[in-house]
C-alpha cells in the first residue's frame, strides 16, 4: 500500500505540471492612430485631378495622397462614398464597404495609394474608384481591396470648412466641406426626406437674397422623417455636384445649427 | 398492434413444444493468482453466443440444443484459448479455465479514438457511431468506427436521432433534437470500455432501441478492471498531448468497488491552423453490493473543455489561401492568433443504479440519471458595422463581374494571406473610435450616456440543459427459450437558450437593440427595434444576457417490450413501444417584432408514437445463419426543429405532424471458427420530414425563414463484411458499405419574412427527386490484414476507399422561382440545379501495439505491471482531397458574373497524415 501512496503521490504530482493551462488571456492590441509611412511620391488632390484628361484613367505612377475624411456614413445619408479633402480640393472615393465610418470616421487622416485605381467622370464629377464594370462606369473598390489602397492614419484632426455664399460654389470646392451663414430650408413643412419608402429627396435651401442651392438626403438617412427646420440658421455640409447641379450633403444632422 | 400481440402470443405458445436443451457454465481464472478474471469475451463458436465473464469469472450460456460446442475465451480481441463442451444434460459444468493473463489486452484497448472530435460532434449532427465507442471485436463494426470514422462515415446514413445510447440503464439522449453527447463523457475512453452495441433493428435487452441500432455503455465501478493505469498520448490531430490516469478497485471486502478516472488532453494548436483543444475529464463510480440480490452504482462525471474550432471553406477560398486547410475562423490579435469559433461544454452528469436480481431468470434495472451543465459557442455580433467575417462573400473575387477588378483582388489575397483572416486589430480600434452618446437608457427619456459603444463584440450562445431521467427495465427468462424484457421511461428535460456579452472588444458598452429590425424601422425609437420590450435600451457588459433568451420544455414517456423466441432451426424476436411526448416554448423576453407572441409560455404540442419490430433468423446450422427484420415507427418532431424562428417568436413551423419511417433489413451471417461473413441489404424509408433554415436573402432582401416539408427519403444499401483468420497469428478483412441515400419525392418549400412572420412564398414545389442526401460517403470499404504475434505485439494496415460524398442541397435554389429566366440546359441552368458530388479517395491507416511485462525483469513487483505501447499512424498517403461533406450556400442570385464560383459549397475536409503514439503503465 506505501508503494502505492508513491505512485498516487507522483501521479498527481505528473497531473498538477499538466494541466497548467493551454490558452492564456487574449491581450488587448495597443491603440492605434498615427500615421503610417507611405512609399511613393505625394501629390495633391488637385494634381490628382489633372490625371483625368477627358477619359476614364487608370493611375499607373507610384503615388499617393494625403487627406482627411470631411463626411462619413453614420447617418446613413452618405452610401459607401468616402469624401477627403485636402488644402487643394476634395475627392469621392468609390468603396464597396457600408457603415465605412468604422474605419474612416470624420477627422481620420487617410493615405491613398492611386496607383492601381481609376479616376473617371461620375456624373459630371470627378472620382476615385476600383475599376471600370462591364457597363463602362466607375466601379466601387472592393471591400476587400480598401485596405490595399487606403491606409488608416491619425484621426480626431478638424475639418478646415471653407465659408462661402451660395453664389460661390464652383468646382474647385466640390467635395469639401463649406459653411454657408443664414440660410433656411424653403419647403419646411417636409421631411429631410421620405423615411417612410426609403426615397432619396432634393429640398431648396435659400439665403436672404433669394439664390436656392439643393440639399439632397438620403431615404435611409437617421433623420430622413424629420421634419426641416422652420427658421434660418447656419449649415456645414458637403458640397456636391450632379451633373450640372451643386447640391449639398449632410454627414449628421448636426451640421445645421441656429 | 393488435396483430402484432397476436402475433407474439401465438410465438410464445408455439414455444412451449421443444427440442431438450441445456445450459453451460464455468469460470475462467488467472493462473498465477486463482482469483477470477472478469470482462473477458466468452464465445459459443457454433451458434455465435457471446457473453463477458462477470467479476467472479463465471459464464452461462443456456438454450443450447444437446450438442457439442466449442467455447472460446478470448480478452479484447486476443484469442486467449477455446475448449470443447459436451452438453447432453440440463447443466454442464465447463469447469475451470486458468489462463497466463500476458496482458496484451491494453495495446488493442487504446486504439486511437481521436478521429472526431467533439467540436466535430454537435455541428454536423456527428457520425452515428461514435468513435468513443471504438472499436468491436465484430469486424463490421470496428470498420465502421474506426476505419470510416475519420471520413464521417454514418451507419446507413442515418441521422443520430435514429440510435439510443444508455450509461448504466439510463438514456443519454438530447430530447430537444434527439442526438447523444457523446463529448459529455470524452477522454475517458479507459472507463468506457465494457459495451454493447445492437446494430440495426436487433432486440435488445435493455431498450426497445431505434432503426440505427443502441448501445449500452456499462461505466460501473465493478464492471472496471481492478487496476491503476497511467497514460500519456502524443498526437497531431484535434489535441497533440493526453494524460489519463485510471484506478479500479475491483471488489473490496463488504462489497464495495470503487473506480477513477482523470485526464487532460490540449493542443495550442491542432492539426488545422487557429484551431485548439483544452479539456479536463473526471469520473467517480461507487458500486455496493447489499446482497446476493442487490447493487446500488452511483457514478459520476464530466468532461470540461473547451474547443478552438475551423469553419467549412469554399474551394475559391481554398485556391486563394493556398491551402486545403483554410480555416477563416482566426486572426491575429496583437500578433497571437486568436479563434473567434470557440466551444465549451461542462455537462456534469450522475447515474445511480439499481440491479436487482430477482431470480436466477430474471433482473430489474433502475436507473435514475441528472445532466447540469451548459454547451456554448462563440461567434461575432456587430453592429452598423461592416461584416467582420473572412468568409464575408463579398470580400472574395467572385462577387465581381468585371473580370478584371476580381482577378486584382484574386492576386492581392494571394500576396496577402493574412487578409483573409480575422482583423482583431482593427475592430479593437473601430470600437475605441466610436465615443459616442447613446440616449434613453433603459428606456428613461434623458438618461444618456457618453461612451465607447462597441461596435463589433464577441457573444457566448449557451445552452443550459437540466436533464432528469428515471429508466427501469426487467429482463426474464420464460422457460428454456423465452425472453422477456419490458421497460418503462420517463424522461424530463429544460434547455434555456440565450447569449451573453464575452467580449467587447476594447468598447466599453453594447445595447440590446435588434439591428435587422433597427434597419427596417421608420423610427429609430420604435419599440420594434428592442431585443426586450420589457427592458428597453438595455446597456449591456461582458457577462450580460441579451439577443434571446427561452426555455425549452421537453418531458417524454416510453414503455416497450419485446421477446426473443429461440426454437431449434428459427429464432423469432418481436418488440413495441409506445410514447408521449411533449413540449413548449416558455419566451423570457418580448421581443420587438413580436410582442405578443413571444413572452411566455406557447401552447403545449403533444405527440403519441409507436414503434413495432419483428424478425426471424433461419438458423442453417450453428454457423450459417438467414435473417430477416422489419419495423415501422412515428416519430415525434424535435423541438428544435419545431418552432420557425424560437429566437423571436412561438410560431411554430408548417405542417408539425409526426414522422413516418419504415424500416427492413436482412441477410447471411457465417460465424465458422475462422471465417467470419456478413452479407446484410437494408431498405429504410422516411416521410414526412420538416427542415426549417433563417438566413439573409439577397432575393428578398431580407432575413427569412425557410422551411422544407413533406420531405421523403430512402437510404438503402448493402453492407458486406468478411474475415479470415488465416494461422499463424494472421487475419485479412474485407469490410464494404455500399449505401444509396436519396430524396424520392417533391416536397414543399415555404419562405417566411423574419421580420414580420408574412408569408413570402407558399408551398413552392422544390425539384429534388432523386437528389442525394448528404451523409458523409454513401459508400466506404477497406481491406485490412493484421498480425499478431505470440511476444505480445501486433500491427494492422487497412486500406481504405470512400465515395459518394454530396453536399446538403439549399432547397430554394430547386425551385420555379429561382429558375424561371434561366435558359434550360444552358450551362447556368446545369451549374444551379445540379448537385455537387465529390471523387472517391483512398486513405492508407497503420495501427500497431506491444506490451511488455514488467515483472520479468523487475521480481521485486509485487503487482503484475505492464508497459503498453501503441503506434497508430492515418491516411499515411497524406491524401488531402478527403472531403467530408459540405453544404450549399444559402446565397442565391444569378446574375452575379461567375455564378459557379460564387455559389461553391462550403466543405469539411479530414484530416492529412495524422498520429498516435500512446505509452501506458498499468499495475493490476
Amino acid at each position: 500500500m506505501k508503494k502505492h501512496f508513491k505512485i498516487y503521490f507522483l501521479m498527481l504530482s505528473l497531473l498538477a505540471v499538466i494541466t497548467s493551462c493551454v490558452k492564456n488571456e487574449i491581450d488587448e492590441p495597443p491603440t492605434g492612430g498615427s500615421d503610417p509611412i507611405v512609399s511613393g511620391t505625394k501629390i495633391t488632390i488637385d494634381s490628382l485631378k489633372k490625371y483625368f484628361t477627358g477619359s476614364n484613367k487608370q493611375i499607373n505612377d507610384d503615388v499617393y495622397i494625403e487627406a482627411i475624411v470631411n463626411a462619413d456614413d453614420r447617418s446613413g445619408n452618405i452610401y459607401k462614398e468616402l469624401i477627403v479633402q485636402d488644402a487643394t480640393g476634395g475627392m469621392a472615393f468609390q468603396i464597396d464597404e457600408s457603415n465605412f465610418y468604422t474605419d474612416f470616421p470624420v477627422g481620420r487622416k487617410v493615405f491613398v495609394k492611386l496607383k492601381g485605381l481609376w479616376i473617371a467622370d461620375n456624373s459630371g464629377v470627378l472620382n476615385v474608384g476600383g475599376y471600370i464594370d462591364l457597363s463602362g462606369a466607375l466601379g466601387r473598390i472592393p471591400l476587400a481591396l480598401i485596405p490595399n489602397f487606403i491606409l488608416k492614419g491619425s484621426y480626431y484632426h478638424p475639418v478646415p470648412v471653407d465659408t462661402i455664399d451660395i453664389t460661390m460654389a464652383t468646382d474647385a470646392l466640390i467635395n469639401k466641406l463649406v459653411y454657408f451663414k443664414k440660410v433656411e430650408f424653403v419647403d419646411y413643412n417636409n421631411t429631410y426626406a421620405d423615411a417612410v419608402n426609403q426615397q432619396d429627396e432634393n429640398r431648396d435651401i435659400q439665403d436672404c437674397n433669394g439664390n436656392v442651392i439643393l440639399m439632397r438626403n438620403s431615404g435611409y438617412a437617421n433623420f430622413a422623417g424629420e421634419k426641416l427646420p422652420r427658421l434660418n440658421g447656419n449649415l456645414t455640409a458637403v458640397l456636391q455636384k450632379y451633373n450640372a447641379d451643386f447640391q449639398l450633403k449632410f454627414a449628421i444632422l448636426k451640421m445645421w445649427h441656429l | 398492434m393488435k396483430k402484432i400481440l397476436l402475433f407474439m402470443c401465438s410465438l410464445m405458445c408455439c414455444a412451449m413444444l421443444q427440442a431438450q436443451t441445456g445450459t453451460i457454465t464455468g469460470v475462467v481464472a488467472n493462473e498465477a493468482t486463482g482469483a477470477g478474471l472478469s470482462g473477458l469475451n466468452v464465445t459459443v463458436i457454433e451458434n455465435g453466443a457471446t457473453t463477458v465473464t462477470n467479476v467472479d469469472g463465471g459464464y452461462s450460456f443456456s438454450n443450447l440444443p444437446y450438442n457439442t460446442y466449442t467455447i472460446q475465451i478470448s480478452a479484447d480481441g486476443f484469442e486467449a484459448t477455446t475448449l470443447s463442451v459436451k452438453v447432453d444434460k440440463a447443466t454442464v459444468d465447463a469447469g475451470r479455465t486458468t489462463l497466463h493473463v500476458d496482458d496484451n489486452k491494453g495495446a488493442i484497448d487504446n486504439i486511437p479514438t481521436v478521429t472526431i472530435s467533439e467540436s466535430d460532434l454537435k455541428e454536423t449532427s456527428s457520425a452515428a457511431i461514435s468513435s468513443a465507442l471504438s472499436a468491436s471485436r465484430d469486424v463490421f463494426i470496428a470498420a465502421i468506427s474506426f476505419n470510416f470514422s475519420a471520413l464521417r462515415f454514418r451507419f446507413r446514413g442515418y441521422d443520430d436521432e435514429n440510435f439510443i445510447t444508455l450509461m448504466n440503464g439510463a438514456p443519454m439522449t438530447d430530447l430537444t433534437n434527439g442526438r447523444t453527447a457523446y463529448f459529455t463523457w470524452s477522454g475517458l475512453n479507459d472507463v468506457m470500455r465494457s459495451r454493447e452495441a445492437n446494430l440495426g433493428l436487433n432486440a435488445a435487452s435493455y431498450t426497445y432501441g431505434n432503426i440505427g441500432g443502441s448501445y449500452f455503455i456499462d461505466s460501473r465501478a465493478s464492471k472496471q478492471r481492478k487496476q491503476i493505469q497511467a497514460s500519456y498520448s502524443l498526437s497531431n490531430r484535434s489535441y497533440d498531448n493526453r494524460f489519463m490516469l485510471t484506478y479500479g478497485s475491483g471488489w473490496m471486502k463488504g462489497g464495495w468497488a470503487v473506480s477513477g478516472s482523470v485526464s487532460r488532453r490540449w493542443a495550442n494548436e491542432g492539426f488545422i491552423r487557429g484551431t485548439f483543444s483544452d479539456g479536463y475529464s473526471y469520473f467517480l463510480a461507487v458500486d455496493k453490493k447489499i446482497n446476493n440480490k442487490h447493487m446500488l452504482s452511483l457514478t459520476t462525471f464530466a468532461a470540461p473543455n473547451k474547443t478552438g474550432r475551423s469553419a467549412p471553406a469554399t474551394q475559391e477560398q481554398i485556391d486563394l489561401a493556398g491551402d486545403v486547410f483554410y480555416n477563416s475562423a482566426w486572426g491575429y490579435q496583437n500578433g497571437k492568433v486568436r479563434n473567434i469559433n470557440v466551444a465549451k461544454n461542462f455537462e456534469p452528469t450522475t447515474i445511480l443504479t439499481h440491479e436487482w436480481k430477482i431470480s436466477d431468470r430474471t433482473q430489474l434495472v433502475t436507473a435514475a440519471s441528472m445532466l447540469m451543465g451548459t454547451t456554448s459557442r462563440t461567434a461575432f455580433d456587430w453592429y452598423n458595422a461592416p461584416d467582420p467575417r473572412p468568409e464575408y462573400y463579398k470580400n472574395l473575387p467572385s462577387y465581381y463581374e468585371t473580370p478584371a477588378i476580381a482577378q486584382e483582388l484574386s492576386a492581392y489575397l494571394k500576396a496577402n494571406p493574412d487578409a483573409m483572416q480575422i482583423q482583431w486589430d482593427e475592430l479593437y480600434e473601430a470600437n475605441r473610435l466610436n465615443n459616442v452618446e447613446f440616449k434613453n437608457v433603459d428606456g428613461i427619456a434623458g438618461n444618456n450616456i457618453t461612451g465607447k459603444r462597441s461596435l463589433y463584440i464577441v457573444e457566448d450562445r449557451k445552452v443550459r440543459n437540466s436533464v432528469f431521467n428515471l429508466n427501469t427495465y426487467i429482463n426474464t427468462l420464460v422457460g428454456q427459450n423465452i425472453t422477456l424484457n419490458a421497460g418503462l421511461t420517463f424522461q424530463k428535460q429544460k434547455s434555456n437558450y440565450y447569449k451573453e456579452v464575452a467580449d467587447l472588444l476594447g468598447g466599453d458598452f453594447y445595447v440590446d437593440v435588434n439591428r435587422f429590425a433597427e434597419f427596417d424601422a421608420v423610427d429609430v425609437n420604435a419599440p420594434s427595434i428592442q431585443n426586450d420590450i420589457n427592458r428597453p435600451n438595455r446597456i449591456l457588459k461582458v457577462g450580460d444576457r441579451f439577443g434571446y433568451d427561452y426555455d425549452a420544455f421537453v418531458t417524454k414517456g416510453t414503455a416497450w417490450a419485446n421477446s426473443v423466441i429461440k426454437f431449434k432451426k428459427i429464432d423469432v424476436f418481436g418488440g413495441i413501444e409506445l410514447s408521449n411526448s411533449s413540449f413548449y416554448r416558455n419566451g423570457k423576453t418580448r421581443f420587438g417584432l413580436f410582442p405578443d407572441d413571444s413572452y411566455g409560455k406557447a401552447a403545449k404540442q403533444s405527440f403519441t408514437n409507436y414503434q413495432a419490430k419483428a424478425g426471424v433468423t433461419y438458423k442453417i446450422n450453428g454457423r450459417n445463419y438467414l435473417f430477416i427484420n422489419g419495423g415501422l415507427l412515428t416519430r415525434a418532431p424535435f423541438f428544435e426543429n419545431a418552432y420557425l424562428s424560437p429566437r423571436s417568436r412561438n410560431q411554430v413551423a408548417p405542417s408539425l405532424q409526426n414522422e413516418k419511417v419504415t424500416t427492413v433489413e436482412g441477410g447471411y451471417l457465417l460465424r465458422a471458427p475462422r471465417l467470419k461473413a456478413r452479407a446484410v441489404a437494408y431498405m429504410t424509408m422516411f416521410k414526412n420530414q420538416v427542415n426549417t433554415l433563417s438566413y439573409f436573402s439577397e432575393d428578398f432582401n431580407q432575413f427569412v425563414n425557410l422551411t422544407t416539408t413533406g420531405i421523403e427519403k430512402t437510404h438503402k444499401g448493402l453492407e458486406l463484411a468478411v474475415e479470415y483468420n488465416l494461422g499463424l497469428g494472421i487475419t485479412v478483412s474485407a469490410v464494404s458499405a455500399l449505401g444509396q441515400y436519396i430524396y424520392t419525392n417533391r416536397p414543399l418549400l415555404t419562405v417566411t419574412q423574419d421580420n414580420t412572420a408574412a408569408p413570402l412564398a407558399e408551398n413552392q414545389t422544390v425539384y429534388i427527386n432523386n437528389f442525394h442526401i448528404a451523409a458523409g460517403p454513401q459508400s466506404a470499404s477497406t481491406v485490412g490484414i493484421a498480425y499478431r504475434s505470440k511476444n505480445f505485439w501486433f500491427v494492422t494496415m487497412n486500406v481504405n476507399y470512400f465515395d459518394e460524398v454530396y453536399t446538403d442541397l439549399f432547397t430554394y435554389r430547386r425551385t420555379v422561382a429561382a429558375t424561371d429566366l434561366i435558359v434550360p440546359e444552358s450551362e447556368l441552368w446545369n451549374t444551379v440545379l445540379k448537385q455537387p458530388g465529390f471523387e472517391g479517395q483512398m486513405t492508407v491507416d497503420f495501427f500497431g501495439g506491444w506490451s511488455w511485462r514488467a515483472n520479468n525483469k523487475f521480481k521485486s513487483l509485487k503487482h503484475p505491471t505492464f508497459i503498453v505501447l501503441s503506434v497508430g499512424v492515418s491516411n499515411i498517403l497524406n491524401n488531402e482531397d478527403l472531403i467530408t461533406g459540405g453544404f450549399e450556400q444559402a446565397r442565391y442570385r444569378t446574375t452575379v458574373g461567375d455564378f459557379a464560383t460564387f455559389s461553391q459549397p462550403r466543405t469539411f475536409r479530414g484530416f492529412g497524415r495524422t498520429f498516435l503514439i500512446n505509452l501506458a503503465l498499468r499495475m493490476n
